[in-house]
């Protein structure tokens, strides 16, 4: 791995597409769940554009996977700033129900409704890790906040979801 | 218990040290209600994976594509750049006076009259230099000599160093005559040279005093220089004779008449008939003495040439505004600083007017790769 990543930073066109394939059903996935198939299609591309400058200057402390989540998570807000989107909209990777009442009373609906009513930050933490299964430690490098903190939001963040679930159901 | 609550969440996901997750589980064995918050939190993380979107990822090949595309070799920012450089080199092109201004005008004041006085002799002295020398009675003297007299002069006019003889002329008014002639005698030394005729009339206020002034040509500006300084300065001139030509043609034909001479002597050894030595005798006796007429006229050129002469006036009168200034350096930093600036401003206001001018040909070039640069972000 460690190979691949010297020889695409040595300007090794092999090895770069490689590394490419290797990360960008990740690094795209993570994008159009913040900015949907288009935008997150363009941001994913500009990260890996990123990526090619910034190979030289990569040594190695944190985790590849991560610091590549790193520059995407950063052109994903770079985006949202410049498309004056809302950060993180629910829809892009946990869409609303449908209109029917059997829909409209399940368990998802009330899930739904939790999320939404959730902050950005407490609604982030809960992406990273539930559905894209990153670490505490890898959700810190890649917002760049310390662990205890995302500990602590993900702790609010599902004390939140039960209360409003229990809420919701009884 | 509200400790360990806190920590449910962390537990469930592997995240806490060894120590705290045995605690956990020690509190997870005794309370039933801790057991259910737990399998709540499980069922909330499934509830989440499950309904949540797997976004298909797209443009893999795309991106690929872009990555591995060489490198454009233009570049937007190259735009402005070339359309600077253009502007600059049109500049250059079109108007000479603008970068020729600059350094003429922050040269020193006595500069550009000495400068002009040897390129307008420059011509003149060489049609000079060749005229006579290919006149024929030179080349009638003796053929052999004479060719090498001939090949010569062009080679020696190259050798020759410029002899040019500077005159300048100053008219002063001092605070006072008698301590103004001390300090010259030390400016005249100071350049290698003396003062070679005063003439001074009047006494204290009525005082004035005419001088010639002899210094190494080489320290003529500084001599002047300094000289200024004694007071204010009522009029100034300064003027070049370039007289190479002069020397070089007295040179060629003091040698031409020297090998005449020569061949002349050897004539007369050899010469049996009384008429003929006679006649030899007085062709020598005046070519001698035109030898000695030629090499005095050059002995005053190269005199004249070496030491430059500064005729200088000084009168006494009131110098309370213009006395010797008192840092004489400072005054001169400061005009030139003005002067480099007014010409750096003039070449300013001048590229500007350029660019503008030049405006119909390169904003369209520059809006285009403006234009193509924000569809190509993106």
């Amino acid at each position: 791995m460690d190979e691949i990543i010297r020889k695409a930073a040595g300007g090794d066109q092999e090895s770069l597409a490689r590394l490419v394939r290797l990360h960008y059903e990740a690094v795209c996935r993570f994008c159009m769940r913040r900015l949907g198939p288009d935008l997150g299609q363009d941001a994913a591309q500009e990260t890996f554009v990123l990526m090619q400058k910034r190979l030289p200057s990569y040594r190695g402390e944190a985790r590849f996977s991560t610091w590549l989540l790193g520059i995407a998570h950063n052109q994903v807000r770079a985006t949202a700033r410049k498309r004056r989107r809302e950060a993180l909209p629910l829809e892009d990777w946990f869409p609303a129900p449908g209109p029917n009442p059997e829909e409209q009373g399940s368990d998802r609906a009330a899930l739904h409704s939790a999320l939404s009513a959730l902050t950005s930050e407490h609604r982030e933490v809960v992406l990273m890790h539930e559905v894209e299964g990153l670490t505490y430690a890898e959700i810190a490098g890649i917002i760049g906040v310390p662990e205890g903190t995302v500990k602590s939001r993900l702790h609010h963040a599902f004390a939140r979801l039960r209360t409003a679930m229990n809420g919701g159901s009884k | 218990m509200t400790e360990i609550r806190d920590d449910l969440k962390a537990y469930l996901d592997g995240e806490l040290p060894d120590a705290r997750r045995s605690e956990v589980e020690a509190a997870l064995a005794q309370s039933p209600e801790l057991r259910a918050e737990l399998a709540e939190l499980q069922n909330l993380g499934e509830l989440i994976r499950e309904h949540s979107l797997q976004p298909a990822p797209q443009g893999l090949e795309q991106t690929l594509d872009r990555l591995q595309r060489p490198k454009r070799f233009w570049q937007p920012w190259m735009a402005p750049a070339l359309g600077a450089a253009a502007v600059v080199v049109l500049a250059a092109v079109f108007t000479p006076g603008v970068f020729r201004v600059g350094g003429a005008s922050m040269a020193p004041t006595a500069a550009p009259i000495m400068n002009q006085a040897p390129a307008r002799a420059a011509p003149e002295m060489a049609a000079e230099a060749e005229a006579p020398l290919a006149s024929s009675d030179l080349r009638a003297v003796d053929p052999s000599a004479g060719g090498e007299s001939l090949a010569a002069p062009g080679i020696d006019t190259l050798q020759y160093q410029r002899q040019i003889i500077k005159t300048g002329s100053l008219r002063i008014r001092v605070p006072s005559v008698k301590e103004s002639l001390d300090r010259v005698r030390v400016v005249a030394e100071r350049y290698q040279g003396f003062i070679e005729a005063v003439d001074s009339q009047g006494m204290n206020s009525q005082a004035m005093a005419n001088l010639s002034l002899r210094v190494a040509s080489k320290s003529f500006d500084a001599a002047m220089k300094d000289l200024r300084g004694l007071g204010l300065v009522l009029s100034e001139s300064a003027s070049g004779q370039d007289v190479t030509a002069q020397m070089v043609d007295l040179d060629s034909r003091l040698r031409t008449l020297r090998v005449e001479e020569e061949s002349l002597r050897n004539l007369l050894r050899s010469a049996s008939r009384m008429g003929d030595i006679i006649t030899i005798r007085d062709r020598i006796t005046q070519i001698r003495s035109d030898i000695d007429a030629m090499a005095a006229q050059r002995a005053q050129l190269a005199n004249l040439a070496s030491l430059s002469t500064i005729n200088l006036s000084l009168t006494q009168g009131p110098s309370n505004q213009a006395g010797p200034e008192p840092n004489p350096w400072l005054g001169d930093a400061w005009t030139n600083a003005v002067r480099s600036l007014t010409v750096v401003v003039r070449g300013l206001v001048a590229a500007l007017t350029y660019i503008l001018v030049f405006a119909p040909l390169w904003l369209p070039l520059a809006l285009l790769a403006w234009w193509l640069k924000r569809r190509s972000a993106r």
